[in-house]
């Protein structure tokens, strides 16, 4: 029998490609861009998957870490000889300050290592400069927040609560094992246990190492076994007579900023389905024109023996062409986006991407996505045209006939209204599938355009609202516990000062309980706050804020409370170490109400989780009458610009009545940092929107296209009694304007739930938190001035075409 | 027996037979009766017109005998196959072997040269070796005298060429019947000679030719005419000879 495939059809295919070439570019176009989208994020996803293991795998993360006080000599052969863990190694982990000599301070979180030379859990690599550092000199890591202006500032002054040394910077090591410390403000920085002895010179009795970081023997991903191991360890340790404070499980093979990467890249993924989607829709639209441009040659075929499935045959081999021009700068296009892609991922996780190769199966995909979802979407359409009877096709009826143009009630206002405008909303509606699927394009292009820039403004509205929930223009950490009244009386005298507030701030661990899990033990700030405080005033999100008389009752923040590993809410009572605080025992607290605390600064913890209590309640289980470890500071001038001159002089009346400060931020920096987060998001959506927009105007031209195309015989009696070029060519562009239109409401309509899913999406990203809405009709005219532009551009080529259609070549078209 | 088989010369046998056939069209305004029990025996080589007012049936009676369409009732027996059962792909099947179909408008396909229309009927059927096939082609085009034109496009055509080389396409599988809607109805009437003189001899060759045309001239030249008004067989010059229906 005759096969579905010959020569002779493939000549008709061929030719058939040839005798519409903008409506070929079209489809091509549109199965290129769609491609585009979905294997960028697919190649992104390839590198990454690889580079995860590369860089964060390849640090050998601990299986857990143990915070020991009183590590000494004795302990690790406890570990590695009686319990056989894979490795042990000794670190200590605390915030400091660090101090430039020309007076600029900023935070830092030190870790002490035992060896350079020998790391071998959550190890880390050197990336420039000397390495090993020698004594006396430290390291920076190169995601530092502040690593510019710290790398070349010659020796820098570390001040950590016991005193402080001069070091001076050896160089920069690469650790991708944590999060990016210009995320949080952060900077990181390494020191030998040699180097650290200079600090504790005047103690030398007190450990150096707090923190034992193991990682198990065999299967290291398995967080049930770990914590259980976790568990042998603290016991036998314990048994031995250390004190074990803490117990951490990090989640295997999850980097700490995991969840920031699942989310982007759903998004991205998302945006990628999407564009695949609208580009299916394109070519079903274009594949659909085709069918129906040719609805005589499908009935002639049939007629003169045709079978269905070898007409399917003609036009999978249409589709198949387009594909097979379309597949190879797609690919290329996608590898080149998938690299860029992912080399921004690493970034905002401390990743360097190793090897950018993209593996052959994610080409194969490409290239199967690449064929298979254009015969796909030109399924329906296909089989509209191979079900189509002879009869039906060679029906002599004009395509759009009367009762099928929902136009005709507007024709008699044509008198009223322009007349070029009229003909060009009756042409508009003619087509409503096509007109339909062009229109939700362009509107959810739209959406994503001006989500982009309601999200900034969400963004902006949501750190200004932030900012007006704390009262304080300082937060002064104090070295050690002061008498309130003494560092009171030395702020008060700078006349800026408008008022004080003394807090105690302390970094407690959770108990572990039978209830309590070791890996979703909650490590934090424990806040002592005067119950009627003027400096915060936290929304609060589930139960009370603190009241004057309360005494173990502790207020959480949100970031506490939505965290997944742990699961704790009002209700709840929860076991703090607070040994170290000087209280006799460990306090059981009872949750009476969750806050929500944008923003909350990390200060070297992991997560930026903080309690509130009854600050003199926790001066009384302490015997701590009065004394305060932090200060908040109010100013009569809260601008940044006061703010950066009036830091120095804070700092020195502190020190002037030696009062030893370990860290003092301004507010405004601290919020200025979230607020540049958002270029990273709006960099990202303005990408998206461009991908879309520039799908929208492939539909359009698309669109306009085939319009003219099946007009061309209207066209030809419009000129034949006398329209010039010019009326034609403003028909078209008159149709594609009111297109624009019409894709704009509907943007209009579907911007505010757009809006807000990806607002809600970014804000838990990197908040935790929703986003404070905010819809900019600013937005709005700036969509409508891009999509009426879009639009002219987008019919600029079909509106030449119309102009220049000659009469009689026209009318002879068949 | 073999439904799409080849047509099997059989002297002067009935190759057309339609007997009590009626067709019904829903319209929204109820059911139209387009044919109503008519009968109608078409012999082996005969050429036969079909005459009748717009509306009265004639094209409805070709789709019928080309199996492009159903009868309502009545039965519909062509080259020795029964229509009505053969589904949608056997129908085409058996038409490209079967039937030369002739429009008023031609319906070439504008993107293939004269030749390659030619050569479509025989790629869809699958009929005559590929080696054969271009040289038929080329044969076919030289019989309706337009050998020079074989690398036009449709559009390159004048409308008696393009004629001609539709009547040229509806030989390709040399099939038994040719079945012609008003071929001559978009040509001039020295064009419209020429054609008509096509169809004659393609009749003295041995094939059936039914024609719808409006031409009375023409109709008066058919050895057999048929007349249909409101889908009933008014007047067949033939009946004096051999009777029509029972
Ligand atoms: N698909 C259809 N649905 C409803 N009515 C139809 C359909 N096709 C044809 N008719 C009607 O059936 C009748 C016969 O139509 P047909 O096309 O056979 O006429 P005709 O004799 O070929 O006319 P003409 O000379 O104009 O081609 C007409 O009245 C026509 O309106
Ligand atoms: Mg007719």
């Amino acid at each position: 029998m005759a096969g579905l495939f010959s020569p002779l059809r493939l000549k008709k295919v061929w030719a058939d490609l040839w005798a519409n070439e903008l409506r070929t570019l079209m489809s091509v176009l549109a199965v290129t861009v769609g491609l585009f989208g979905a294997g960028s994020v697919l190649s992104a996803y390839a590198i990454l998957d690889r580079e995860i293991d590369a860089n964060y795998s390849g640090t050998n993360p601990p299986s857990f870490v143990l915070g020991v006080d009183d590590i000494d000599d004795g302990l690790k052969p406890l570990l590695v000889d009686d319990l056989n863990f894979a490795a042990v190694e000794l670190r200590r982990t605390e915030p400091v300050r660090i101090e430039t000599s020309d007076g600029q301070a900023e935070a830092a979180q030190l870790r002490v290592v035992e060896d350079f030379e020998s790391l071998e859990v959550a190890t880390f690599e050197p990336e420039r400069g000397e390495w090993p550092p020698l004594p006396g000199q430290l390291v920076l890591e190169r995601s530092s927040a502040d690593l510019e202006e710290l790398e070349h500032a010659g020796p820098l002054w570390l001040e950590r609560s016991a005193g402080g040394v001069e070091l001076s910077v050896a160089g920069v090591v690469h650790d991708p094992g944590r999060a990016p410390g210009w995320q949080d403000d952060l900077n990181y920085v390494y020191v030998s246990a040699e180097t650290f002895a200079q600090f504790v010179a005047d103690s030398p009795n007190s450990s150096v190492f707090n923190e034992v970081y193991v990682v198990v023997d065999g299967d290291t991903a398995d967080i049930v076994r770990n914590a259980e191991l976790a568990s042998t360890a603290r016991q036998r340790l314990e048994s031995a007579g250390y004190s074990v404070s803490s117990v951490a499980v990090p989640p295997p093979g999850e980097h700490p900023h995991n969840d920031q990467m699942t989310a982007v890249l759903f998004l991205l993924q998302a945006f990628g389905v999407l564009t695949l989607l609208l580009a299916a829709v394109l070519v079903a639209v274009i594949v659909g024109n085709i069918v129906n441009q040719q609805r005589r040659q499908l009935g002639a075929m049939k007629a003169i023996g045709a079978t269905g499935g070898q007409i399917t045959g003609i036009y999978l081999m249409l589709v198949l062409a387009i594909s097979a021009v379309a597949v190879l700068p797609g690919v290329f296009l996608a590898s080149a986006a998938g690299r860029g892609i992912a080399g921004f991922v690493a970034t905002l996780l401390n990743f360097d991407v190793t090897d950018n190769g993209i593996p052959a199966s994610i080409y194969v995909v490409q290239i199967l996505l690449g064929f298979a979802v254009p015969v796909l979407a030109a399924a329906a359409p296909i089989w509209i045209g191979v079900r189509m009877s002879v009869r039906d096709a060679m029906d002599d009826s004009p395509a759009g006939s009367a009762k099928r143009n929902p136009s005709a009630h507007v024709v008699s206002a044509q008198r009223v209204v322009g007349r070029v405008t009229m003909l060009a909303v009756g042409n508009v509606l003619r087509r409503r599938t096509r007109l339909a699927a062009t229109i939700l394009i362009l509107g959810l292009a739209g959406a994503t355009f001006t989500s982009a820039i309601n999200l900034t403004s969400s963004w902006l509205a949501t750190i200004d609202a932030a900012s007006d929930t704390s009262q304080f223009d300082f937060d002064v950490n104090l070295s050690e516990p002061y008498q309130q009244q003494r560092v009171e009386e030395a702020l008060v005298e700078l006349s800026e000062v408008n008022a004080v507030e003394g807090w105690t701030e302390t970094v407690v661990s959770e108990v572990a309980t039978q209830s309590a899990n070791a890996d979703e033990l909650l490590l934090g700030f424990l806040n002592g706050v005067p119950a009627e405080t003027t400096m915060v005033d936290y929304p609060v999100l589930d139960g009370r804020w603190l009241q004057p008389g309360d005494t173990n009752a502790i207020v959480i923040n949100h970031e506490i409370a939505q965290d997944p590993h742990i699961d704790i809410g009002v209700g709840d009572s929860i076991i703090l170490d607070t040994a170290g605080l000087g209280a006799d025992k460990n306090v059981e607290w009872e949750v009476v109400g969750v806050v929500k605390q944008v923003g909350a600064p990390r200060r070297g913890l992991d997560a930026p989780f903080h309690m509130f209590v009854n600050v003199d309640y926790l001066n009384e289980l302490t015997g701590n009458n009065n004394y305060v470890t932090s200060m908040k500071v109010r100013t009569d001038s809260p601008s940044a610009d006061a703010q950066a001159v009036l830091a120095p002089r804070l700092d020195e009346a502190l020190s002037d009545a030696d009062i030893g400060v370990s860290a003092l931020s301004s507010t405004g920096d601290r919020l200025q940092i979230l607020r540049d987060h958002v270029v990273v998001i709006v960099a990202f959506l303005g990408l998206m929107a461009v991908l879309a927009i520039v799908v929208g105007s492939l539909a359009l031209t698309s669109l306009m296209s085939i319009n003219v195309l099946e007009r061309r015989r209207e066209i030809g009696m419009m000129r034949a009694v006398g329209a010039t070029g010019g009326i034609i060519q403003r028909l078209v562009l008159s149709e594609a304007l009111i297109v624009g239109l019409l894709a704009w409401v509907v943007t209009m309509v579907i911007t505010r739930p757009v809006s807000v899913l990806l607002g809600d999406a970014a804000g838990q990203l990197f908040l935790r938190s929703d986003l404070e809405n905010v819809f900019s009709w600013y937005a709005a005219l700036v969509w409508l001035v891009v999509v009426l532009f879009v639009s002219l551009v987008a019919a600029f080529y079909p509106a030449r075409q119309a102009s220049r259609l000659a009469v009689n070549a026209v009318l002879a078209f068949d | 027996m073999d439904r799409s088989g080849e047509h099997e010369p059989t002297g002067f046998s009935t190759i057309v037979d339609l007997s009590r056939v009626t067709k019904n069209y829903e319209t929204p305004a109820g059911e139209f009766v387009a044919l109503d029990d008519l009968d109608l025996q078409i012999v082996e080589g005969e050429l036969v017109a079909i005459v009748g007012k717009s509306g009265s049936g004639k094209s409805t009676l070709l789709n019928l005998m080309t199996a492009i369409d159903h009868p309502s009732r009545g039965d519909v027996t062509v080259a020795g196959t029964e229509l009505h059962e053969l589904t949608e792909n056997e129908a085409a099947r058996w038409r490209g072997r079967n039937v030369g179909l002739i429009f008023q408008f031609f319906q070439l396909l504008p993107t293939l040269t004269a030749v390659e229309n030619i050569l479509l009927p025989m790629d869809f059927v699958g009929r005559f070796s590929k080696s054969e096939r271009r040289g038929r082609a080329l044969e076919l085009l030289r019989r309706v005298g337009i050998e020079d034109q074989a690398d036009k496009l449709p559009t390159q055509l004048s409308g008696g060429q393009q004629q001609r080389v539709a009547i040229a396409r509806s030989l390709a599988n040399d099939p038994p019947l040719i079945v012609a809607d008003e071929p001559t109805g978009n040509l001039d009437s020295k064009t419209s000679d020429a054609i008509v003189s096509l169809f004659e001899q393609l009749a003295e060759a041995g094939s059936t030719v039914v024609m719808v045309t409006h031409d009375h001239d023409i109709a008066d030249r058919m050895p057999r005419r048929v007349e249909l008004a409101d889908g009933v067989i008014v007047a067949d010059s033939m009946v004096g000879a051999r009777p029509v229906g029972n």
